[in-house]
């Protein structure tokens, strides 16, 4: 089964330098059998948001199924519209991510400029939803922009269930299964919004491929196809990827 | 007057827009008149700490004459760096800076003792000390005599008193930056019971408060810092500049007690 992890990171981590470099990438990817991935600026992530696209540009490779997500911080609307312009025409861009405050989630109010030019790239937007608090921000943007695609990073951590409640009332609201570990997670949110919305992603360097594998194999009632659909076949299409890179 | 702003930043906020690169940081400085400052990239706060300790030395190399390097080091991520965090401090940084309450660690946290520990017991580099400052920009590290200083963030009241007991051995001075009018009383009377701490004023707000911790405390343990460059250093610079210090005691808190930290002989 091919895989596609949707939640990963270029970035220098504690207790691992697998994800520091495109070579570490590339080997790690080869070491969990990952056939793409789509890779978040750690820099950009948590400090640096226009050096960090800068850096992680330069080790994207759609060849070789190193794609990437451009950060955009609500904290400078300016900056971001000319990040998105600079990169998300790029074929190796696939989406972008919304950043603001540690630990605090994206709200609309300060989100709105920046999701409204994402409009004319048709690429989707991935938002932290990694808490209660930020699946209800989260689901507060997708409700006012619904031509527009939303991912819930880690589909709202322990309450999960908030995280696909949102996706069931929001079309255009699709959820990355990294995060909480619960045996019917997957059951429950394929039964609520069918396989076809579910994004298979790990966290790398911070969480482990195997753990959300396993996650999948667990699901007794998806079928191959859907099992295909959540682990690739999903990412594909969302981010509009030819599947070559297979 | 030979100013000295051991406080400041440069690079990206993950929250707010600052002008705050190196070069505004140098520019700022000059145009005011403040001669050096110490500084860290942002980067070692946010971000990751090594990344951002190299990320400070490439930005400060451009700027020898301005900007002396900080150290930094995150607990939370702490585990089997200490030969490496010892070796840059010998090598490369004359002070070791860290945010607790940036990165959200509590300062009764067993990998920050290990971290004083750390450097409490580092052996100490033989260096041909020089007094004066511009020398001292040209062969850092210079570090304390007794060992490395230490910068540490404290923001609600508690934070003080904790950190006090933390270095209480700590041989080096530790200067606590970030004292604001609701944490001062604490924070003197925590440095009156631990003699090596040293108060610095980018927070302090309270009119003429510098006179009232030099009864306290004595105008030698006062250091002036900024947060510049996201923070005026301006307004800084003149609440020292219009306090009631005198002319020697503001000199002293300008630079002269922040230049006996770094090449020691406090």
């Amino acid at each position: 089964m091919p895989f596609f992890d949707c939640h990963t990171y270029l970035t220098v981590a504690s207790f691992s330098s697998s994800m520091r470099t495109r070579e570490q990438v590339l080997d790690t990817m080869q070491r969990f059998d990952l056939d793409a991935v789509a890779l978040i600026s750690g820099l950009g992530a948590t400090c640096d948001f226009s050096n960090g696209n800068r850096l992680l540009r330069e080790a994207l490779d759609d060849e070789q199924g190193l794609f990437g997500y451009v950060t955009l911080n609500v904290a400078y609307p300016d900056e971001s519209l000319q990040e998105q312009r600079m990169y998300m025409s790029k074929r190796e861009f696939v989406g972008g991510v919304l950043v603001g405050e540690p630990g605090r989630p994206v709200t609309l109010v300060h989100a709105r400029e920046i999701v409204n030019a994402q409009r004319r790239y048709g690429k989707p937007i991935l938002l932290y939803a990694g808490d209660t608090a930020a699946v209800h921000a989260a689901r507060e943007i997708a409700e006012e922009f619904t031509q527009i695609r939303f991912i819930l990073l880690s589909m709202g951590g322990d309450d999960w269930r908030a995280a696909v409640e949102t996706a069931k009332k929001c079309l255009n609201v699709n959820l990355e299964m990294s995060g909480n570990l619960d045996a019917d997670k997957i059951t429950v949110a394929a039964n609520a919004i069918s396989a076809r919305r579910i994004l298979f992603g790990s966290g790398l360097p911070n969480g482990d491929p195997s753990l959300y594998r396993g996650l999948l194999q667990d699901s007794e009632i998806l079928t191959t196809s859907d099992r295909n659909r959540i682990s690739f076949d999903n990412a594909l299409a969302l981010f509009q990827i030819n599947a070559d890179v297979e | 007057m030979n100013i000295l702003d051991i406080n400041t930043l440069f690079g990206a906020y993950p929250y707010q827009r600052a002008e705050s690169t190196a070069e505004t940081l140098a520019d700022v400085l000059g145009k005011l008149g403040v001669g050096h400052a110490l500084t860290l990239s942002t980067w070692g706060v946010y971000y990751h700490d090594m990344a951002g300790n190299q990320e400070t030395l490439r930005a400060t190399q451009q700027f020898t004459q301005q900007l002396i390097p900080v150290g930094t080091v995150n607990p939370l991520t702490f585990w089997d760096s200490g030969d490496m965090l010892l070796q840059l401090l010998q090598t490369s940084f004359s002070i070791l800076r860290l945010f607790p309450h940036e990165q959200g660690w509590p300062i009764d946290f067993e990998p920050f003792h290990s971290i004083v520990k750390l450097l409490a017991d580092a052996p100490k580099p033989q260096i041909d000390r020089d007094p004066t400052l511009p020398r001292a920009t040209r062969g850092w590290p210079l570090w304390h005599d007794r060992g490395v200083a230490l910068m540490v963030s404290i923001d609600k009241p508690g934070d003080a008193t904790v950190l006090g007991r933390a270095v209480a051995d700590y041989p080096a001075p530790v200067i606590l930056v970030g004292t604001t009018s609701t944490t001062i009383t604490e924070v003197l009377t925590v440095m009156n019971r631990y003699e090596h701490l040293i108060l610095e004023t980018h927070r302090l707000t309270i009119p003429d408060g510098l006179a009232r911790m030099r009864d306290a405390v004595g105008a030698d343990r006062i250091v002036f810092g900024s947060g510049g460059a996201a923070r005026s250093t301006r307004s800084a610079l003149d609440y020292v500049l219009n306090s009631s210090l005198t002319e020697s005691e503001q000199e002293a808190v300008l630079g002269g007690n922040a230049t006996s930290i770094l090449v020691g002989g406090r």
